[in-house]
This record gives structure tokens, C-alpha cells and sequence, in this order.
């Protein structure tokens, strides 16, 4: 084995020349792609934060049916024991309650319909950034009659923190629900789309305005990391059904915002096609080089078989040639990729115009240093050539040495 | 006469097929080769010198008839089987050297020792003994681009020989060498030859080989014409 690497190695560096253009291919085939990783994993990141931050979170639980058609009836229990059992996966950082219904807003002459939601305003504040975006007056308290309002909402009824609106819906007993509700703050500017015609109260303050009791419609979980969305909801579901809650379904985000899922989904398969191109770019290079490489040395291989080179061994020495090559080339690219990416997550690419992505402005692409940039490219490089070597490998080991020979 | 037969070819011939052409290089060769000759293979070219040296390397294998090395048939070996046939017990010697060039001299000759599994030590020990023998001392790690002609053909000699083949294929060892190079090389077989017994079959035009060779085979057409033993070559 020693004498094989001692001759790939020296055969690596017989063409110097070629070894570095073949070298620098699969240096800049895997620095393109791991840096177009990089900025996928970084940006999507980031946006999936944003928007998984902003209200969804990154699991949710609800009764059976709810997402396709949500009812105010469809619920699900409240109270601490039950946050507590969600909460006992480590891999949950918090989990929110929540309530939903519609109603009317009124204030004097004005009026708006309102999406209304109860929330526990202490674990909202860990579960989401919904605290973050008031921009005048105040959060919510734990209970009270109080609102937090979205700004263009405000504007629509013309109200402020401190004024007063009336709400008006049914509540889940069949009764008229109304009551007077006083603007603790307001959300976002009114340009937000994300808080339009949204209007928050106190969770208990929703559960008597709505006779709900002790039942919510949501719990929202936020996770240590959104990467682990599918299998904490699977997880959650077994221990749900082992703890005598049947009758709920625990989505991951992907479920619960398919059409966000979706679209991103969609734009990444544009990237898949750019990285295929550039593993397809490295494959043709390293395929040329090996290829040059058995018609040059032909006679050698027949050298080689004659002295009584196995089949088997000369095969191996030209796979580990080309192993040793994009080895070598990977490790060097390792380094440059990690220099970029490192650049890239600290700085990012500024976008001209800041964009506007789940309600939230961003101004940037940003890198990301996640294990599967660096190892996605490096396995798929490796892999690629080794394959593409394994045809000249093949017509080399079974070449016949009188043939082999008798070529110059 | 030679006692102890080694290699014995029995009605050998050999075909080529280009397309719808046809040459029959070798016409039913028979032929035994003993232990410790010092033999060559004469002939024009286009005789099939060449291809008979083959054929007894089992780099090629033969459309008609049998050869056997030491008793083992060479001729219904596997590809696997030949390599193994060849790394144990051939030696070759070619006209262009053919030695690999990204290894020393050094490893050039360990080379067919390592594929058979020889010591290092002992690999080592051989290594040293043989380029003191074939003159090239010193030159242990030196690259076959920096050796001469003459030198590179004494590394392919000691490669040939270091790995105790029964048998050593020289195919015109001497037609790239100057008649001095030639003449030492020369000098260089038949010591060995003399010394230890090694047996030679050379493939060649050289006036030089033929003027030592203990046995002068001649080819003609692909047939045997003549089969001359000398007593007092080399």
C-alpha cells in the first residue's frame, strides 16, 4: 500500500501542471457551492426565524382538524400543567397558548372587523417577537380589558394607547359577546401587513370574553433550533397520545405555513439546478484529467501488468490517484470556503432596497457556518469523482499488456 | 544437453485477426527450454520472435496448442492467474527499458519483491547485493530520466532478476544500447547466468548475442528452422 501511494502521489505531481488546473476546478466548484449553501442555509435561516418568530412558531398543537378548519369550538386545553408537559422535551424552549375569533371593533362612529387573539402575554414574550413590535403604548398585562391594536387597525378606528374600543363577536356558548377594551399599544407602523386587523388580549380576558373556560385553540412552540420542527412534532405526538391527550395534532412549521413552505421549497430547487451544473463542471474536469491520464501512460500500465500488477491493484492506484487529487484540492477549498462563508455570516451582501419578508425588513443575504455547508459540497465532490474514475480505471486494469505495450 | 526441461511449448501457433485479415504470426511451435540456458531467438522481423516471447510470459495466450512452466500450464490460466504467473516466476527485459518513471532505481527493482510480498529487509538487502553486481551502486535514488541508456537496461536487468524468476524474456535487450553499453550488458547476463544458474531467452538481431548464446533458435515464417546448441558460449 505504501509503494501505491508513493506512485499515485508521484504520478499526481509528474503533471504538475494539469494536477493544479484539475485541483483548482474542484477548489472552485466547491467553493461555489458551499458558499451558495452557505447563503441558502444563512438567508433561509434567517427568513424562516423571521417568519416562524414573528406568530407561528416553530411547532404547533391543536385539536384534530383545526388547521384545514379552524372553529371555535375545536379546542384544545390551557393551563400551566399542560405547557409544562409540552415544555418537558428539551428541545422546547417555550410553548404560548392561544385564542382565536372574529369580531367588530367599534369606536364612536367608526368600525373595522378584528381578528381577535387571546395570548398569555409572559410566555408569548418567549415564544414570539409579538412584544418587539410594539411601537406606542405598552404590551399587554397577564389580564384586564385591555388591547394591543395593529397600527393601520388604530388608524382605521382612530384610536391611541389609552383610548377605548368596543368589541362585539359570539362567543363559544352562543351568546352575544361585547365589552369595552381599553388600547394599551399599537403594532408595528401601518405599513406592517403582518398586524393588520389583528387585536390582542390578555388570555384569561379572552377566555371569559368568549366563554372559553380553560381551553385555547393554539399552543405555539418555540424550539431550541427550527431544523428540528418535524421530528419534536413527532416526538410531542407519541408523548401526547401516551399521556392521555388524543384527539390533537402537532404540526411542524412546514405543515402549518405550507404555502411559505411552498414558495421556499421552490426557490431552492433553482438553486439545486446551479449546484448540479457545478458538481457536472467538476466531474468533466477530473473525468478529462483521468482520461489524459490513461492515454498517456497506457504502456505503462502494461509495464506495470507485466511485471505482475493485478488487475485489482492497478485499478486501485488510478481511483487513488484521483481520490488523493480531490482530496487535496477539497482540503485546500475547505479553507478558502471557510474563510468566505465566515466573511459572508458576519457582513452578509446588503440588498439595494431593504425587502420586506413575513412583516419584518431585511436589508441583507447573510452566510451561515452549518455542518452540512461544508460537508454537502465535499461528500458530493468526492463522491463525483471517484465515480467518474471508475470507467478509466476499469479500461486501465483490463487492459491487455502485450496491447499495452505496444503503444508509445 | 541441458537436463531439468522448464519451459515446453507443444504445437504453439498464433493468430491476429484485424477485421477480415489474417496473420498467422506463429505455425506450431514446439519446443523445450531447459533450466540454466543461455538462449536466443533468432530471425527477421515479422518471424515472430516477439510474439513467441509473449506467448512465454503469458502476457498473450495462444490461439492453438500448449505451454507449460515448471509443469503448470500457462495456457489455461485466468487473467489473475497470469499475473500472478508472471510476478512469481518471469523476468522481463525490454528494448526500451520500460522501467517506471516516477520510482528510483531502488524502488524500480523492489517493485515485483513488494507485489510478492518480500520483507522490507530483505527487500532491502537484495536491492543492494544486485546494483553491486550489475555496476550501478550509489545510483540508488536516482530517477530513470537521470540515468543513461545503459544504465536504465542494468536496472531493468537487476528488476528482471532480483525477484528470482525462473525464467528471464529478453526482447532485444541491446538495440537502444552503443556496442560498448551492449557488450557489458552482455557480459552482465552471462555472469549471471554462470552464477546463478538463471535462464535467458532473447528475443534479438544482434550479431553480438547470437556470438553468446548457448542455443541459437531460429524463426522463420512462424516455424522453427533451426535449433543450434554451441558448447562453449557466453
Amino acid at each position: 500500500m505504501a509503494m501505491l501511494l508513493r506512485l499515485a502521489l508521484r504520478n499526481l505531481s509528474r503533471h504538475r501542471r494539469r494536477t493544479v488546473l484539475t485541483g483548482l476546478t474542484i477548489v472552485v466548484g466547491y467553493v461555489l457551492m458551499s458558499f451558495m449553501l452557505s447563503l441558502d442555509a444563512g438567508t433561509y435561516g434567517a427568513i424562516i426565524e423571521m417568519f416562524t418568530g414573528d406568530h407561528t412558531g416553530h411547532v404547533q398543537v391543536h385539536a384534530r382538524g383545526y388547521l384545514d378548519r379552524p372553529g371555535l369550538h375545536k379546542t384544545v386545553q390551557d393551563g400551566e400543567t399542560f405547557g409544562n408537559l409540552l415544555e418537558s422535551d428539551p428541545r422546547v424552549q417555550r410553548a404560548a397558548p392561544r385564542i382565536y375569533s372574529s369580531v367588530l371593533a367599534f369606536a364612536g362612529p367608526k368600525t373595522t372587523g378584528l381578528r381577535l387573539i387571546g395570548i398569555d402575554p409572559d410566555r408569548e414574550r418567549s415564544t414570539t417577537r409579538l412584544a418587539a413590535k410594539v411601537s406606542a403604548g405598552s404590551f399587554l398585562p397577564a389580564e384586564g380589558n385591555v388591547i394591543l391594536l395593529g397600527s393601520d387597525t388604530a388608524e382605521v378606528l382612530g384610536v391611541g394607547p389609552g383610548n377605548e374600543v368596543v368589541l362585539v363577536g359570539q362567543a363559544a356558548d352562543g351568546s352575544v359577546a361585547n365589552d369595552l377594551f381599553t388600547v394599551a399599544g399599537l403594532l408595528g407602523s401601518s405599513a406592517d401587513q403582518s398586524e393588520r386587523s389583528n387585536g390582542y388580549l390578555p388570555l384569561r380576558t379572552a377566555q371569559e370574553f368568549l366563554a372559553l373556560g380553560g381551553r385555547v385553540h393554539e399552543w405555539a412552540l418555540r424550539l431550541t433550533h427550527y431544523g428540528l420542527a418535524e421530528e419534536v412534532a413527532q416526538a410531542l405526538e407519541g408523548v401526547l397520545d401516551r399521556t392521555g391527550f388524543s384527539g390533537l395534532e402537532v404540526d411542524p412549521w412546514q405543515v402549518v405555513e405550507k404555502e411559505f413552505t411552498k414558495t421556499m421549497e421552490g426557490d431552492r430547487k433553482g438553486n439545486t439546478v446551479m449546484q448540479f451544473i457545478f458538481v457536472l463542471i467538476v466531474a468533466l474536469g477530473v473525468l478529462n484529467t483521468v482520461l489524459m491520464s490513461l492515454l498517456e501512460r497506457t504502456r505503462e500500465f502494461g509495464v506495470l501488468r507485466s511485471l505482475g500488477t493485478s488487475p485489482g491493484l492497478l485499478f486501485t492506484l488510478l481511483v487513488l490517484e484521483t481520490g488523493l487529487l480531490t482530496l487535496g484540492a477539497l482540503g485546500v477549498a475547505l479553507v478558502l470556503a471557510g474563510c468566505l462563508n465566515l466573511y459572508f455570516q458576519h457582513y452578509g451582501i446588503r440588498y439595494p432596497e431593504p425587502m420586506s419578508v413575513a412583516g419584518m425588513l431585511m436589508d441583507r443575504m447573510e452566510g451561515a457556518l452549518e455542518l452540512h455547508v461544508f460537508l454537502l459540497p465535499a461528500l458530493t465532490i468526492f463522491l463525483t469523482a471517484l465515480l467518474v474514475s471508475l470507467y478509466p480505471a476499469m479500461r486501465a486494469a483490463t487492459i491487455r499488456p502485450v496491447d499495452a505495450l505496444r503503444t508509445f | 544437453m541441458m537436463g531439468n526441461t522448464l519451459l515446453r511449448a507443444e504445437g504453439v501457433e498464433k493468430t491476429f485477426r484485424s477485421g477480415a485479415i489474417e496473420v498467422q504470426a506463429l505455425r506450431g511451435i514446439d519446443l523445450d527450454l531447459s533450466q540454466g540456458e543461455f538462449a536466443a531467438l533468432k530471425g527477421p522481423s515479422g518471424s515472430g520472435k516477439s510474439t513467441l516471447l509473449h506467448l512465454f510470459g503469458g502476457l498473450d495466450l495462444p490461439s492453438k496448442g500448449t505451454i507449460t512452466l515448471g509443469g503448470t500450464p500457462v495456457t489455461s490460466m485466468s487473467g489473475r492467474e497470469l499475473s500472478d504467473f508472471r510476478r512469481d516466476h518471469i523476468g522481463f527485459v525490454f528494448q526500451a527499458y520500460n522501467l517506471i518513471p516516477v520510482l528510483t532505481v531502488t524502488e524500480n527493482i523492489e517493485y515485483v519483491m513488494m507485489l510478492q510480498g518480500v520483507p522490507r529487509e530483505e527487500r532491502r538487502e537484495r536491492v543492494a547485493a544486485i546494483l553491486a553486481e550489475v555496476g550501478l551502486a550509489g545510483l540508488e535514488r536516482r530517477f530513470p530520466p537521470q540515468l543513461s541508456g545503459g544504465q536504465q537496461q542494468r536496472v531493468a536487468v537487476a528488476r528482471a532478476i532480483v525477484a528470482r524468476p525462473d525464467l528471464i524474456l529478453a526482447d532485444e535487450p541491446t538495440a537502444n544500447l552503443d556496442s560498448l553499453n551492449a557488450a557489458a550488458l552482455l557480459e552482465l547476463m552471462a555472469a549471471l547466468n554462470r552464477d546463478h544458474k538463471v535462464t535467458f531467452l532473447f528475443s534479438t538481431h544482434d550479431e553480438a548475442v547470437f556470438a553468446m548464446a548457448k542455443r541459437l533458435i531460429t524463426l522463420k515464417d512462424g516455424r522453427i528452422e533451426a535449433d543450434q546448441r554451441r558448447e562453449g558460449a557466453a
